[in-house]
């Protein structure tokens, strides 16, 4: 029941968006206008699927929507590709921030919270994943599980490295809640363990792990992009990843094909600018004593 | 002489080093077990697609069948397997890589090192000093023009990965100012001739240079301001100012001092992710290196190769982190004198 | 002979702050006016936000945004008959010139005015480079010898801040003070983060070391058995103004300004069992000061004439000066 009273609370806060500060609304605009551009992918065409269904490399041409970006060397349409694009990497971000946010919080907590040997344990594993590098093992995995890959499936790799940096937050945050009056407080009444973590833990890591979230969504998408770049991603699929992979195939940047190349680009720069605009916005919000520092 | 408790620590952090290396590599051995799909048969294939062997030779594929039962720790019974996959990682001898056979993966990945490891060393040490000196810098003037304009850039690089930016520099370099070739290099055989110098500081420079501008404008930049931000109203600062000290030995005994030191710790935590991002950066770039082999690897089905790489790569940032936390003791005189 | 030091003629100062769009000014420091003398030691008192603090930064010619000189001057006295206005000169002149030279400073002792990166002796290295050109290897020995003449042990030059206490860490502020042996030290709040015992063993090595010296010294705190200890004479301080300067037996014997004698009598004393009484209400907000008498609204006494006419500061007995018009009247 807090956790509810928490939950509105948070999105009363969020949906006043009066209180928040300038970085909040900017981001979320942004975010909003590219949204709005993805949402279109739902009137894709069919024949968008096949390959040199349009003329090859045609420069933008307001003849048709499909024009509207031009089209690709294997003749594509860019518009299409991008509205898709937006989707499929925003579905593998939100795959990857669910699980790997959702794993790191239960750990985080639970080794906070129990301390000893747990914690220990727990504690090195997270420690060993963090110091193994990322990139190589997510590449690794891409790599054997090519097969069978798909937008699911993808966010699992990649969240198999990012959920160690959750937990280790989490962990710290549990702590220093740990020692606070009102944990001690509750303990000390005799609340359960379960019941402290719900009522008195959760509420107050719930801001973080909003925060969280969007922050491993752009990690996510980085990612994606970084396995496309060796041909892991989906090929068959638009991605923002794809589409770069492809611009780098078909050298699109050295033949100048600009309405090809900025497209995904200028999109990839201005997520990942939105998405850390709302998480920096959040985050100036619940602790207002960033906000001096900006 | 150090004191008792810096050999201490020192012991303590390098036993820490070898857990971890050992942890990363049974986790490594435990995802490779539980894959859901038969890797060996994959290499096979694929390894006759390459190489063009005749599968007539049933002894030879069944020979091969067996050493890759063996680098991926499938044979004989669970502790054989682990052991033979811990000590294969361990040396890194995964044998002749398919790529560049008869070549072996230790010798295509030392001749490819020194490259990846010039451009880290010389980008991220760079970036840092940058970024934490304009930072420091730019908070004495805070809520001047330049302040505020530095601050919105970073807050714009400060998301982006290198290698995104890479492909803004590639735009930017390889077609609207055409100063950087973008082909393959070719190495002059003689390392001391002025040739080779320029061809490898041609190679070096843009990637270098998108993981400098996004390392000292985005990331080192925005945490040491915050940091000076800090630094400016404490009371050890308004009292160095109240001695009426000069600004430019504030600017380095109490402001870059005290950021510095802390700002060795973020680095050391973030080495893993700046190498990850410089693997990708070596792609784009065509740059000689660890990633530029891994992109060849991963392309030509190369798997002993691509394990080789995850070896080294855990080895190295995890020596490297290491030999970091040793130092920094050294550097730090609170930890030095307790 | 001409024995005044220091001469803070018509002195005003204050805060510009921006809040919500508006730019208030806060009057922090008005119309001041105090004479100090050479080899006295001379305590300025009052409740916090008082406007202390501001007037010290003043005299010291510390002024950064968003402090501001409203008007007045603060005189030097660097040879008989000739003074300089410290307030005239640059920020850098100031620094040079003065700072360490003439004024030094110890800072309230907050646990952290000590660079945390630097060894003890470096934060005496910086001064004698800075203000004395000393070069290094000679201020080196100097500063071991200077240590040892003030019973300090030679081994602490070479620690760290965070490995001394804060008593010992306090010593040293106040050794960095006196080492340019200034003419005039000002002390904001010197002992306010230290337990009472330390504080005490302070206050008597301060007070030891001014005899010894003969400098002058000017210490603000709120806590008026520092100055009961230590200060020859007292300023009273209310909402920016001086309500009161005397000897400080007169102070503490038979106090005149009505706001001193409510200070006095909140102060517990030996052997005295009767409640102590506070002031009530709360200091004035000083952006929007009251008119007439600052202190009208919480005063006993108060008549018609302190609501209409801001009291000025008159000799009401010999070396005792008083900002009160009922006084005046008497």
């Amino acid at each position: 029941m807090g956790v509810r009273l928490v939950v509105q609370g948070l999105f009363k806060n969020i949906i006043k968006t009066r209180k928040m500060g300038l970085k909040f609304k900017a981001g979320a605009t942004i975010f909003f206008v590219i949204m709005i551009f993805g949402l279109l992918s739902f009137l894709t065409p069919h024949y968008h699927s096949y390959w040199y269904h349009f003329p090859q490399a045609h420069p933008p041409s307001l003849q048709s929507v499909d024009f509207i970006f031009g089209t690709t060397s294997n003749g594509r349409s860019v518009f299409w590709s991008l509205t898709n694009a937006i989707v499929n990497s925003l579905i593998i971000a939100v795959v990857t921030s669910m699980l790997a946010c959702h794993i790191g919080l239960i750990i985080g907590i639970l080794s906070g919270i129990k301390g000893g040997v747990i914690d220990k344990i727990m504690m090195f594993l997270t420690d060993s994943f963090i110091a193994i590098p990322g990139l190589p093992l997510t590449i690794m995995l891409a790599m054997i599980l090519k097969p069978i890959i798909n937008l699911f499936l993808l966010g699992v790799i990649i969240s198999i490295i990012s959920w160690p940096w959750s937990a280790r937050m989490i962990r710290a945050i549990t702590l220093s809640l740990r020692e606070k009056d009102f944990v001690i407080f509750a303990k000390f009444s005799g609340m359960s363990t379960w019941k402290i973590i719900f009522s008195e833990i959760f509420p107050h890591i719930l801001g973080f792990h909003a925060t969280n979230i969007i922050n491993t969504m752009l990690g996510a998408i980085g990612a994606e992009v970084g396995l496309a770049f060796l041909g892991l991603s989906i090929i068959e699929m638009d991605t923002l990843g794809t589409m770069i992979y492809w611009i780098q195939r078909y050298g699109a940047i050295l033949q100048n094909m600009w309405w090809w190349v900025v497209p995904p680009i200028a999109t990839l720069i201005l997520l990942f600018l939105s998405l850390y605009l709302v998480s920096t916005g959040i985050q100036e919000f619940l602790n207002p004593r960033l906000r001096r520092v900006k | 002489m150090l004191p008792k408790h810096l050999i201490k620590y020192f012991l303590f952090r390098i036993l820490i080093l070898l857990a971890t290396i050992f942890t990363a590599f049974t986790i490594t051995f435990v995802i490779l077990k539980i894959m859901p799909i038969d890797i060996v048969n994959n290499i096979i294939a694929r390894s006759m697609a390459v190489t063009g062997a005749a599968l007539g030779d049933p002894e030879a594929v069944r020979r091969m069948y067996e050493i890759y039962y063996e680098i991926f720790g499938l044979k004989g019974t669970f502790i054989e397997q682990y052991v033979s996959f811990l000590n294969r990682f361990l040396t890194m001898d995964f044998g002749i890589s398919i790529l560049a056979r008869p070549a072996t993966v230790q010798e295509v990945i030392s001749y490819r090192l020194p490259w990846t490891v010039a451009l880290l060393v010389f980008s991220t040490i760079l970036s840092w000093v940058i970024g934490n000196i304009i930072g420091a810098v730019v908070s004495l003037f805070e809520g001047s023009k330049l302040s505020n304009i530095l601050q919105s850039l970073a807050i714009i690089l400060y998301p982006i990965p290198y290698y995104v930016f890479a492909l803004v520099l590639i735009y930017i370099f390889g077609y609207i100012i055409p100063l950087f070739s973008l082909t393959p290099i070719r190495l002059p055989s003689n390392i001391f001739s002025l040739e080779f110098i320029i061809t490898v500081f041609r190679a070096m420079t843009l990637p270098a240079l998108s993981i400098i501008v996004i390392g000292a404008l985005g990331w080192w930049f925005l945490s040491s301001r915050a940091m000076a931000l800090n630094i400016i109203s404490e009371d050890f600062y308004l009292y160095g100012e109240i001695r009426g000290l000069p600004k430019l030995h504030l600017l380095k005994k109490y402001l870059l001092k005290n950021i510095l030191l802390p700002q060795i710790t973020a680095l050391s935590i973030n080495l893993g992710t700046i190498f990850g991002g410089a693997l990708l950066t070596e792609i784009l770039f065509n740059y000689p290196g660890l990633g530029t082999l891994l992109y060849q690897a991963v392309n030509a089905g190369d798997y002993p190769l691509v394990l080789g790489i995850v070896s080294m790569s855990i080895i190295g940032v995890a020596v490297a982190t290491c030999i970091m936390d040793l130092l920094y003791p050294l550097i730090d005189p609170r930890i030095r004198y307790r | 002979m001409n024995d005044e030091v220091l001469r803070i003629k018509n002195l005003s100062g204050g805060y510009l702050v921006k809040r919500d769009n508006t730019l208030d000014y806060i009057d922090a420091v008005n119309d001041v006016n105090i004479i100090i003398k050479r080899d006295e030691v001379f305590g300025i008192a009052g409740e916090s936000g008082c406007g202390k603090s501001t007037l010290l930064k003043l005299l010291y010619g510390y002024v950064k945004s968003p402090l501001i000189i409203k008007k007045g001057e603060v005189l030097l006295s660097e040879s008989t008959n000739y003074y300089l206005n410290i307030l005239s000169l640059k920020n850098e002149e100031v620094k040079k010139k003065i700072w360490w030279k003439y004024i030094s400073w110890i800072p309230q002792n907050s646990m952290n005015v000590l660079n945390p990166t630097i060894r003890i002796k470096d934060h005496f290295l910086e001064i004698l480079r800075m203000h004395m050109k000393i070069e290094r290897d000679e201020a080196h020995k100097l500063i071991v010898e200077y240590l040892g003449l003030l019973g300090l042990s030679k081994d602490i030059v070479n620690a760290f801040p965070h490995q001394l206490s804060g008593g010992m860490r306090q010593r040293i502020i106040i050794a960095l003070a006196l080492i340019t042996r200034p003419k005039i030290v000002l002390a904001d709040e010197p002992t306010t983060a230290l337990d009472v015992v330390v504080q005490r063993g302070i206050l008597q090595w301060l007070g030891y070391k001014q005899r010894e010296l003969k400098n002058t010294m000017i210490i603000v705190s709120h806590d008026l058995s520092i100055h009961a200890m230590l200060s020859k004479r007292i300023g009273i301080m209310y909402a920016g103004k001086i309500v009161e300067i005397s000897r400080s037996e007169n102070i503490f014997e038979k106090p005149l300004h009505p706001y001193t004698q409510l200070l006095l009598s909140s102060l517990p004393r030996l052997g005295d069992k009767s409640l102590r009484i506070g002031i009530t209400g709360s200091p004035p907000d000083l952006i929007r000061p009251p008119l007439g008498c600052r202190f009208h609204p919480r005063c006993p006494y108060c008549i018609e004439r302190c609501i209409i006419e801001e009291p000025d500061l008159t000799e009401a007995e010999k070396d005792h000066f008083i900002a009160c018009s009922r006084i005046e009247k008497r």
